[in-house]
C-alpha cells in the first residue's frame, strides 16, 4: 500500500489516538503518549500494523492519549486507507 | 454529560454575544482576528466551551468553570485542529498560559519558549524550526562582529540603507531579514527586491527571507494587530526569546542592528525588550534614525505621499527603489 494524499483518522479524546500521515518518499514515524510508560509499546504496535499494510512510505505522526489495541489498530488502518485513498482493506493479508 | 460541538464561522451572530461573555469570564479578551470557532453545549444548549482559529494559531480557549476536567478541551481541540487540516493549515501555533501546556503536549503540542512567563508558545510542527535552522547554519559566516536586522522594507527608503550600511561597516558580516508576512501596499516579493536591489554595493552581507519564527504572525501576532500593552510585550519577549535560542546561534550572531523609533509605540516597545533581553550573547546597536533636512525619515512617510508628493518621497528613497517603484508600480516618482 503506498501512501499518496495526506489523511488523518481518530481524535485526541481520552483512550483514542490521532493518527495523521502525509506523502512522502521515505518512512518516517513519531509517536507520543500521555501514558509515557506505553509509548514504546504504542509505537511497536504501529510499525506492526504498517508492516502488515506493506506501507514503506509516508511521514506518520501518532499522538495517543492511552488507546488499547483494538484502538490503535482501527486508526491506523483507517488512516492508511485515507492516505492510499482506498476503501477497503485486503482482509486475507491481515 | 452529553456535549454537543459544532464548527461556527465567528461572525455568526447567533453566537456572538455567548462566545464574547464566556470568554470573558475566563479573563481572557475576545480577538476579533479569529475566523472560526469550535464551540461546546451542554444538553440545555448553553455554551459551555469555545477555541478559536486565527490563520495558524489556536486562541481564546475557554471551558466554563463546572465543565472543567471533563475532557472538553480534547474534544473541541480534535475539532478545531481538523478544520484547520481542512483549510490545508497543517502548521499551527497556540499562545497559552503555563498550566495549560500539559494539556496542549499531550495532544501533540511542543512548547518553544520558556514555562516562567504568563504566556507560552506551542507548536504541532516543531521539525519546521529544525528545518530552517539547518538552512540558515549553512549560511554561517564566522567572525568576530556578525550582525542581524529585521525590516520590513516597505519601501525601502534611505534610512534603512543607512542602517545597513552603518553595520556592514562596523561588522564582518550582515544577515538582513525581511519580514515575511504580506503587507500592504507592497508584497514580500516587492519589498525582497528592493532590498536586494538596494544592497547590490555591500560585499559583506546575505539578504535572508524572513520566516515563520521572526516578526511574523505566528510568534509575534499582535505586532500585526492593534493589541493591549500587555499583551504586545509578552509577544516581543516571545520572539526576542526564539530569536536568541533558535535563530541567533545557527548564524553566530553576535550583534543586533535597530534603528530608533520616534512614533510607532509597538516598534519602541520591541526595540526596549530587546535590549532588555538579547544580551549578554548579542550586543543590540541603536542608530539614531537618518534625518534629511531636520525630519527623519520614515517609511510610512513615504507610504502616505506616494501619490501626491512625489518629488518628497523620491528624496528619500534610494535611486534603487526608485527604479523598482517606477519600473513595477507605475508611481510617477520625480528625483
Amino acid at each position: 500500500m503506498k501512501i499518496h494524499q495526506s489523511a488523518v483518522a481518530g481524535t485526541f479524546e481520552s483512550s483514542d489516538l490521532f493518527v495523521e500521515v502525509e506523502p512522502q518518499p521515505q518512512f518516517s514515524l513519531s509517536v507520543t503518549s500521555s501514558a509515557t510508560q506505553f509509548r514504546d509499546a504504542v509505537e511497536t504496535q504501529v510499525r506492526n500494523i504498517l508492516t502488515k499494510l506493506h506501507i514503506e512510505n509516508g511521514q506518520w505522526r501518532v499522538t495517543d492519549s492511552g488507546a488499547l489495541d483494538c484502538i490503535i489498530a482501527a486508526r491506523v488502518e483507517t488512516a492508511a486507507l485515507r492516505g492510499a485513498e482506498l476503501s477497503a482493506l485486503n482482509w486475507e493479508e491481515m | 454529560m452529553q456535549i454537543q460541538y459544532s464548527i461556527v464561522s465567528a461572525n455568526s451572530m447567533l453566537y456572538q454575544t455567548a462566545i464574547e461573555q464566556l470568554i470573558a469570564s475566563q479573563g481572557l479578551r475576545y480577538e476579533s482576528d479569529i475566523e472560526y470557532f469550535c464551540i461546546a453545549h451542554n444538553q440545555q444548549q448553553v455554551l459551555v466551551g469555545c477555541v478559536g482559529l486565527a490563520g495558524h494559531i489556536l486562541k481564546c480557549f475557554a471551558i466554563e468553570n463546572n465543565y472543567q476536567g471533563a475532557g472538553i478541551s480534547r474534544a473541541m481541540v480534535t475539532e478545531i485542529i481538523l478544520c484547520a487540516y481542512q483549510l490545508h493549515r497543517k502548521s499551527l501555533s497556540i499562545f497559552t498560559a503555563p498550566d495549560k501546556v500539559s494539556i496542549f503536549q499531550s495532544m501533540g503540542f511542543t512548547a518553544l519558549t520558556s514555562l516562567t512567563r504568563s504566556s507560552v508558545l506551542l507548536v504541532n510542527r516543531p521539525e519546521q524550526l529544525l528545518a530552517l535552522q539547518h538552512q540558515l547554519s549553512r549560511h554561517k559566516i564566522i567572525g568576530k562582529r556578525i550582525a542581524a536586522i529585521e525590516m520590513n522594507a516597505n519601501p525601502f527608503t534611505k534610512g534603512h540603507a543607512y542602517l545597513i550600511e552603518q553595520a556592514a561597516q562596523a561588522c564582518d558580516w550582515v544577515h538582513v531579514f525581511v519580514v515575511r508576512e504580506e503587507n500592504k501596499p507592497f508584497s514580500f516579493s516587492d519589498r525582497l527586491a528592493m532590498v536586494r536591489n538596494g544592497c547590490q554595493h555591500l560585499r559583506n552581507i546575505t539578504v535572508h527571507e524572513g520566516n515563520d519564527y521572526m516578526i511574523s504572525k505566528r510568534t509575534f501576532p499582535s505586532y500585526f494587530l492593534k493589541e493591549s500593552h500587555l499583551v504586545n510585550q509578552l509577544h516581543a519577549e516571545i520572539d526576542c526569546e526564539i530569536f536568541v535560542r533558535y535563530i541567533a546561534p545557527c548564524l553566530g550572531i553576535t550583534h543586533r542592528y535597530i534603528g530608533s523609533e520616534p512614533n510607532c509605540p509597538i516598534t519602541q516597545n520591541y526595540n526596549q525588550v530587546m535590549m532588555a533581553m538579547l544580551p549578554p550573547q548579542i550586543s543590540v546597536v541603536e542608530i539614531k534614525r537618518l534625518a534629511l533636512s531636520g525630519i527623519s525619515i520614515s517609511a510610512s512617510t513615504v507610504r502616505n505621499n506616494l501619490l501626491n508628493a512625489t518629488t518628497l518621497v523620491a528624496s528619500l528613497l534610494p535611486i534603487s527603489t526608485i527604479n523598482y517603484l517606477i519600473e513595477h508600480h507605475g508611481y510617477a516618482l520625480q528625483i
